[in-house]
């Protein structure tokens, strides 16, 4: 592929400072998203993947620190920008959707008030002219725009998520990182939702970072899907029709096989046992070698980081070879 | 089992609750007109979105709610009469909760050990050394192994799913003949979900408890339900066993639900048709789901459905099925 690079993550490292010491909730992740693509990231709480998309955003709190590796959005070093011209950066380059659009939104004014803040605060633009292009927002979103001056308490779960959606849109930014934004919503809402977030994709042409713990969801929707575990990217492979052949992680086979699925017969449902790790003492070697059931017999697992083998279209992080993993998962 | 005596009666219930001060008060009726039953080591899926009053049902069934009208028998016991502290105590005997959040259900400053004694000793007339047994063998039924291990700890010392489990524990304590199952694994880890199912399911097996296994999701209730009951705005729109409701969905809602389900082959675009929350309020007439159907008619607005049989065998109240 040709296409433009908007997101350009290159070994990128992340440490919070605790008071048992570091935790390395990302290390050495490398990751790229062409224009117009959509890239799901998947893994389980503390997998490290909000993390990530904070310190794409640049929004990681004091006690967060970048160990090492850079982000670029677009060419421009997201921590090169300075003052003002990281302010206007986000949301006119990259913005962000979170979980919860309740937290982001301030309760007490209307939701007109704060999209026209925000578009004035980045463009130069007359109250009227913003308060037009709030209409328009709300019309691409598919809100009546009537429903402008309401506060954001008057709205449901599914139009808040909308509204944040909208806000995200607003400036056309060439990314947009989603982090569990249809999580916390009723299935037929995160289902409609999903639609929209697709359709306006295609409209409006931005690329998106699409986290959740949905290995189901995310593979159905993103072109190409990433999976993290301990911080690490372990997986990044296909997704949408070529997941399905694609070969995968042993952790990958371990969530597809936890959950349920809505229409397979005789199904061998299996949990992955033992817990994610603590990212204050990630286990050497593999990271997910003390649950892995392919790691009891080999000694390389538990001694050395795996590299990133190629197989196929799928790049994964596996002491085993393409066959083995191929035996894996017709196995399973 | 249909020869079998039911071990959960459920009949033409109403749940109210008064909202809003004053003036401003009405009355919402969450649950409206619901009834099915329960067999002996039976697993019934309910499923809905928020707002479809799956979760005042089953809180209601253990009596931390009090019927507006109709009948609750649970193992030859009337709940909906239930007046004193004693019928109380007799009811929570043969029906216990699992709830969401394995977190909020334990008390951080209480030992494993501790939660489960407390629960032996007021059931089960035991001391000592066999109260200690009974604990221990509560502890390795759910997988807490070796159970004397864990006796001893505190939550927060626990995973989210071994919490899951201890809360499970304690609700085998009394030898439940019912469990009331409230989203039990939707706050869990995804790697751990499944062996949390398998657990409820092995308990099943092994105790022949009855569960009402309350979900949003059609797959897990799918996958665990003997049957499923699909709920949408306090009353029932579809009942079957779940390969009937799964396989051959009769409800406009329940085709909706599946189309929102990943790996479903049902592909309905969803449109904007969902984002409206139902009308709760006493007085309404018609179909709850009227104002979201795609194949509603004016007789949907006006007359209430009726549940009925479908050629199929699941029972569905839709005017147009």
């Amino acid at each position: 592929m040709s296409e433009k690079t908007i997101l350009d993550v290159r070994n990128l490292s992340v440490s919070y400072i605790t008071k048992s010491g570091l935790a390395n909730a990302v290390q050495n992740v490398s990751l790229t998203i062409a224009e117009r693509e959509i890239v799901g990231l998947v893994g389980e709480s503390g997998c490290g993947k909000s993390t990530l998309a904070q310190a794409i955003m640049r929004l990681l709190g004091d006690n967060a620190m970048i160990t090492g590796g850079s982000v670029r959005v677009n060419g421009e070093d997201v921590y090169a920008l300075k003052g003002e011209a990281l302010r206007q950066f986000r949301w006119s380059q990259m913005s962000m959707v979170f979980q919860s659009a309740m937290n982001v939104l301030n309760p007490v004014k209307t939701i007109e008030s704060q999209i026209v803040d925000t578009l004035q605060a980045h463009v130069a633009i007359s109250k009227r002219e913003a308060r037009e292009r709030a209409q328009e927002l709300f019309s691409l979103v598919r809100i009546d725009p009537k429903r402008l001056g309401s506060y954001p308490h008057e709205l449901s779960g599914g139009m808040r998520q909308r509204v944040v959606i909208a806000m995200a849109v607003a400036l056309e930014p060439k990314l947009i990182v989603m982090d569990e934004p249809t999580t916390a919503l009723d299935v037929v809402v995160q289902k409609s939702i999903l639609e929209q977030i697709k359709e306006l994709q295609e409209q409006v042409g931005f690329a998106v970072l699409f986290i959740s713990h949905d290995v189901h969801l995310v593979s159905s929707l993103a072109a190409r899907v990433g999976v993290m575990y301990a911080g690490q990217l372990v997986e990044l492979s296909p997704g949408s029709r070529a997941w399905r052949q694609a070969a995968h992680h042993p952790y990958t086979q371990g969530l597809v096989r936890a959950m349920p699925t809505l229409l397979a017969t005789d199904e061998d449902l299996a949990g992955i046992p033992g817990s994610p790790p603590n990212l204050l003492s990630i286990p050497p070697g593999c990271p997910f070698h003390p649950r892995c059931p392919h790691a009891r017999d080999r000694v390389d697992c538990s001694v050395a980081r795996p590299q990133t083998q190629k197989f196929g279209d799928a790049q994964i992080a596996c002491h085993l070879s393409p066959s083995e993993l191929r035996g894996l998962d017709h196995a399973g | 089992m249909p020869d079998e005596k039911p071990v959960v009666v459920v009949h033409d219930l109403v749940v109210r609750f008064t909202v809003g001060h004053g003036r401003a008060a009405r009355d919402i009726a969450p649950v409206d007109g619901v009834s099915f039953s329960i067999a002996p080591g039976e697993v019934l899926s309910l499923v809905g979105e928020s707002g479809s009053g799956k979760s005042t049902l089953g809180r209601t069934l253990v009596r931390f709610h009090r019927p507006f009208s109709g009948q609750i028998q649970i193992d030859g016991q009337s709940v909906e009469t239930i007046r004193s502290a004693g019928a109380l105590k007799v009811l929570r005997k043969s029906t216990q909760m699992i709830f969401q959040d394995p977190f909020g259900s334990l008390n951080p400053v209480r030992t494993v050990g501790q939660h489960l004694r407390v629960v032996v000793r007021r059931h089960h007339d035991l001391n000592g050394g066999k109260l200690e047994d009974r604990i221990h063998e509560l502890l390795e039924r759910v997988g807490l192994i070796p159970g004397y291990d864990f006796k001893g700890k505190y939550p927060h010392e626990l995973s989210g799913g071994q919490r899951q489990r201890v809360a499970i524990a304690r609700a085998l304590a009394v030898n439940p003949k019912v469990i009331v199952a409230d989203e039990p694994i939707s706050m869990l880890d995804v790697s751990i979900r499944a062996d949390i199912l398998k657990l409820l399911r092995k308990l099943q097996q092994d105790l022949r408890v009855a569960y009402l296994y309350i979900t949003h999701d059609l797959a897990s209730a799918r996958y665990f339900g003997d049957r499923v009951m699909v709920m949408y705005g306090g009353q029932v729109m579809e009942t079957g066993t779940a390969d009937q409701v799964v396989g051959t969905p009769g409800h406009p809602y329940t085709r909706l639900l599946l189309a929102s389900t990943a790996g479903s082959d049902v592909d309905l675009p969803i449109g904007e048709t969902s984002i409206e929350a139902p009308n709760l309020f006493v007085g309404r007439t018609g179909c709850p789901f009227a104002h979201r159907c795609p194949a509603v008619t004016e007789l949907c607005s006006r007359e209430q459905p009726m549940l009925r049989a479908l050629p199929s065998g699941q029972q569905v109240a839709c005017h147009h099925a």
